[in-house]
């Protein structure tokens, strides 16, 4: 499945090209994410919790820098993980585009992403709100990053912190709960009707 | 003897009486499978697969987890239990590849059971399962149908000069459809409660399911018992619609928990596990040419059927696509027919029948075929079709089927009168379509069994191996009973569903309840209902040949004398007021066979796609239908609409979508949708009766027909919209839009 997300970072480009290759530092930018301060490999072994309504699904894995286009100014990751809990999986090729613009610096991401397990059948809609959900966190914890200029400490693998996007996933499911609920009220009704004959 | 049956008291048969079973299933005064408790019941959840192809290297179980009883694997499993049989329609070659109870070293699609986690509650066997790690290592899968990977099932037959008749042909036409996957949804979830009681050696074992027997055969087969020690209970069942016919695997890893455990254990699958692991319907893609004469005679039909069967056979999985085959050439006299299948072995879960099985892929890609013959030829499709049907009974159609009765052309031309539709009605900036689309469908067959007793106090007890999951038994087969017994119907109580109770039957599928069950109700009556006359002719010291039914139920000696039902029932149980020598008691036992029975119809529709939107709306939908004598009117309507509820519902909305890695993306009702009532567009419905002279009461089958002729006449009526060009169901607005883009560039 491939998803594809923009956001513009207040920080000019050649900051925000360095941040990005900077993988412990990229992971920090992302509220959930722990990751090892060093590579094994050129891995780094992290960890990511998301949480969404009532469901938290914790993934254990690695994250490398995969391709590096210093001309262009595209970089891509390749993130490998599995569920600490349960049957799952989540692979993604992250590619990253950056260009100036007025603001600071654009930042096209395009996201390969093959999940399975639970999270796979929550539907493409839901893991595109997922996925802009965990983008949109992530562009204002580099600008953060950015802004504030010295990186900040080094989360360790299994902090407790989840990335919650309960709003961005429960937003377009409202309109279907409100007829769902609906439903509900009515099969009460009926059903109080019926046993009061 | 006079037992002729106009002499009862009340016809019953053809009454619309409102379902009696409805007060109790109402009120939830059921007992579906979620709510059977025993006591020191265990809960059981499933590891299932993430990977849609994939070696299983090793499965580590937790030592310990809070409530955990006992974690089951294919390896614990070992020589125990052994795959559902696999069931192979005549003359199809059928692969050696029985579905697993639990995944062994390889995994065919997401949600395949890997291993049962038992613990003391359902959420702590779920937590309990999260702690079983399975090492998969991943495959690539095979998706498509088409791709010319390993087949499960072929058949083939070619039948009349085929090659002849396409090369004498003025015209040949071809068409290609694709049926997309659908899931059954059923309200009520799959499941399973086994208890084991050590004492005995019974293993009793509750199902959801369609029937007894199936199940209990399966599960003799599987856990190499033998069937009496085994008895399966079906209790209220939330709906089925085709697919609780055979149990599910996971019910025999359930029978060894029990075993092992010592305590009874229960199953009840949630949402997600039956969108990933209950078999799904339809599934195929299917190639027609139709060979056709200069004055619109068909000639000859070839198709190619591509099933998409999953990864392994279950016990019923190779049924539907023989089925589309056999009833390819509908209902029409063509001479000559070559039908192709192959079964393909995908990397999804297995596919199975689903209200229709077959049926509604066979009328969908034939009579829209037939439709591209009528523009290609330039007659009105109405024409093109009457000048075709088959008109004489029995008829034997090419590819070996043979239809026992009906009017084809009196269900067109009704069809046709009530679907009468104006270019006015779609209303500005929408295109009109208007279609139609005929079917014959196999029914019945096999046989079927009852036991009916009269109590000594009148009241007459049915058992019956034909089984409800929600159409009414209750009802139709007290009408039957009580008409036929000239009793009241509130006298005739029903039972059903438990292998220790009822006689062993055949179940409640492929639209055979009325026509078998019923028949054997039938049979088992006229044997009583000899006896009575016996008796009565005795007690009233009467010739035989004087003794005649009342009309009020009663036997009289044609001199005024009579006895009630009442009166012969209780002297049958007395054994010095009876003839000398005959057994005292007032019961009979029937089993009732026949061939299949083709119920037929014809259905209408007319449609509006908005030009901006690609919406469509179903501005109307006619269905008439032919199953035989009805036994009940208002139920028979329920039926038709309730299949063209999901007719539609597969037409328009419905799809299983499996992503390239063969992950379901559909997994729940936000990202698979159904037929609510909002959408449902108004259905007029009317009934031809042609009595099937297969059995006594002349019924075919009304189950399927809504969901078999629904999705021929929409897709007539959108492809007549488009301007003749052919999408693949789902209508989605989107897949519409598209098409009339294309269209105009």
């Amino acid at each position: 499945m491939k998803l594809n997300n923009e956001f513009v970072v207040a920080a000019p480009l050649e900051r925000t090209w360095s941040a990005l290759l900077d993988v412990p530092r990229v992971a920090r930018a992302l509220p959930g994410a722990t990751i090892d301060s060093e590579p094994a490999d050129g891995a780094y072994r992290g960890t990511m919790k998301v949480k969404f309504g009532a469901v938290t699904a914790e993934y254990a894995g690695t994250a490398m820098l995969q391709d590096v286009d210093e001309d262009e100014r595209v970089a891509s990751f390749r993130v490998e993980a599995r569920e600490r809990r349960g049957q799952g999986t989540a692979a993604a090729t992250i590619t990253s585009r950056l260009a100036e613009d007025s603001a600071g610096t654009r930042v096209s991401v395009e996201t390969d992403l093959a999940v399975t397990g639970r999270q796979a059948q929550l539907g493409r809609g839901i893991m595109e709100d997922v996925a802009g959900g965990v983008l949109e966190r992530f562009a204002d914890g580099l600008e953060q990053e950015l802004a504030g200029g010295s990186p900040g400490p080094v989360q360790p693998p299994g902090s407790e912190e989840a990335l919650d996007l309960g709003g961005a996933v429960l937003g377009p499911l409202r309109e279907r709960a409100a007829v769902f609920g609906a439903g509900v009220a009515l099969g009460f009704l009926a059903g109080w009707l019926l046993r009061r004959r | 003897m006079g037992t002729a049956v106009d002499a009862t008291r009340a016809r019953l048969i053809g009454q619309p009486l409102p379902r009696r079973e409805d007060e109790r299933i109402l009120r939830g005064r059921t007992s579906y499978l979620d709510d059977i408790e025993l006591p020191e019941l265990a809960h059981a959840a499933f590891v299932r697969s993430p990977h849609a192809h994939a070696r299983v290297n090793e499965i580590r179980a937790p030592a310990e987890a809070p409530g955990l009883l006992t974690v089951i694997t294919a390896e614990s499993l070992g020589e125990r239990v052994r795959p559902f049989p696999v069931q192979a329609p005549p003359e199809m070659e059928t692969a050696d590849e029985p579905h697993p109870v639990l995944a062994a070293g390889e995994i065919r699609y997401v949600g395949q059971a890997v291993a049962a986690v038992v613990a003391e509650t359902r959420a702590l066997a779920e937590d309990a399962a999260d702690l079983v790690e399975v090492d998969y290592e991943p495959l690539e899968p095979v998706l498509d149908p088409r791709a010319g990977g390993p087949r499960l099932t072929h058949w083939t037959r070619s039948s009349g000069d085929v090659e002849g008749s396409f090369e004498r042909a003025d015209h040949v036409v071809s068409t290609s459809h694709s049926i997309p996957r659908v899931v059954a949804s059923p309200m009520e979830t799959r499941g399973t409660v086994a208890s084991w009681d050590s004492g005995s050696g019974m293993l009793t074992m509750w199902v959801s399911a369609q029937d007894p027997h199936r199940p209990l055969s399966q599960l003799a087969h599987s856990l190499r018992r033998p069937e009496d020690s085994i008895r399966v209970i079906v209790p209220d069942v939330g709906g089925a619609f085709g697919s609780k016919g055979v149990a599910a695997p996971e019910s025999a890893a359930l029978a060894i928990a029990a075993m092992d455990l010592g305590r009874p254990v229960k199953w009840a699958e949630d949402r997600l596990e039956n969108f990933l692991s209950a078999y799904q319907g339809r599934g195929m893609d299917v190639d027609v040419e139709l060979a056709l004469a200069a004055d619109g005679r068909m000639l000859a039909l070839r198709a190619r059927i591509f099933a998409d069967l999953g990864g392994y056979l279950l016990t019923t999985t190779a049924i539907p696509a023989h089925t589309t085959a056999m009833l390819m050439t509908g209902v029409y006299d063509i001479g000559a027919a070559e039908v192709n299948v192959v079964g393909a072995q995908t990397h999804k879960v297995p596919t199975g029948p689903y209200r229709g099985a077959g049926r509604p892929e066979a009328a969908y890609a034939l009579e829209l075929t037939v439709d591209a013959a009528a523009r290609e030829l330039e007659m009105d499709p109405v024409e093109l079709r009457r000048v075709n049907l088959i008109s004489e009974f029995p008829h034997e159609t090419p590819l070996g089927f043979t239809y026992d009765s009906g009017e084809y052309a009196r269900c067109l031309q009704r069809a046709a009168e009530l679907a009468e539709f104006t270019e006015q009605d779609a209303g500005t900036g929408r295109r009109l379509g208007t279609g139609v689309g005929m079917y014959v469908e196999r029914a019945g067959g096999m046989w079927e069994s009852a036991h009916v007793t009269v109590e000594p106090d009148g009241r007459v007890i049915v058992r019956s191996g034909s089984n409800p999951h929600g159409q009414g038994h209750d009802t139709v087969f007290a009408q039957i009973a009580a008409e036929r017994l000239g009793v009241d119907i509130g006298d005739v109580a029903l039972r059903f569903g438990d292998s220790a109770i009822v006689p062993r039957g055949v179940g409640s599928f492929a639209s055979r309840s009325v026509a078998m069950g019923g028949s054997a109700i039938v049979r088992a009556i006229d044997d009583i209902r000899d006896k009575c006359a016996t008796i009565a002719a005795h007690l009233l010291e009467a010739p035989p040949e004087e003794i005649a039914w009342t009309s009020d139920g009663g036997l009289s000696a044609g001199d005024g004398r009579e006895l009630s039902l009442r009166e012969i029932a209780a002297a049958a149980y007395q054994p010095p007021r009876l003839p000398a020598g005959m057994e005292p008691g007032l019961e009979a036992s029937a089993r009732f066979a026949s061939n299949q029975v083709f119920s037929s119809g014809a259905y209408a529709a007319a449609v509006a796609i908005d030009e901006a939107t690609g919406r469509l709306e179903v501005l109307k939908l006619v269905a008439v239908d032919d199953a035989g004598v009805i036994v009940n009117p208002l139920l028979a309507d329920g039926q038709v609409i309730g299949g063209a509820a999901q007719g539609l519902g597969a037409t328009l909305v419905e799809e299983a979508v499996y992503d390239e890695n063969g992950q379901l993306r559909t997994g729940s009702y936000a990202d698979y949708s159904l037929m609510t009532a909002v959408e449902m567009p108004h259905i007029e419905t009317d009934f031809v009766e042609s009595p099937s002279p297969l059995n006594p009461l002349g019924a075919k089958g009304i189950g399927e027909g809504g969901a078999i002729g629904t999705p021929a006449a929409i897709g007539n009526a959108v492809v007549q919209a488009l301007g003749g060009r052919i999408v693949h169901p789902p209508y989605t607005a989107e897949k519409l839009w598209h098409a009339m883009q294309g269209e105009s560039t």
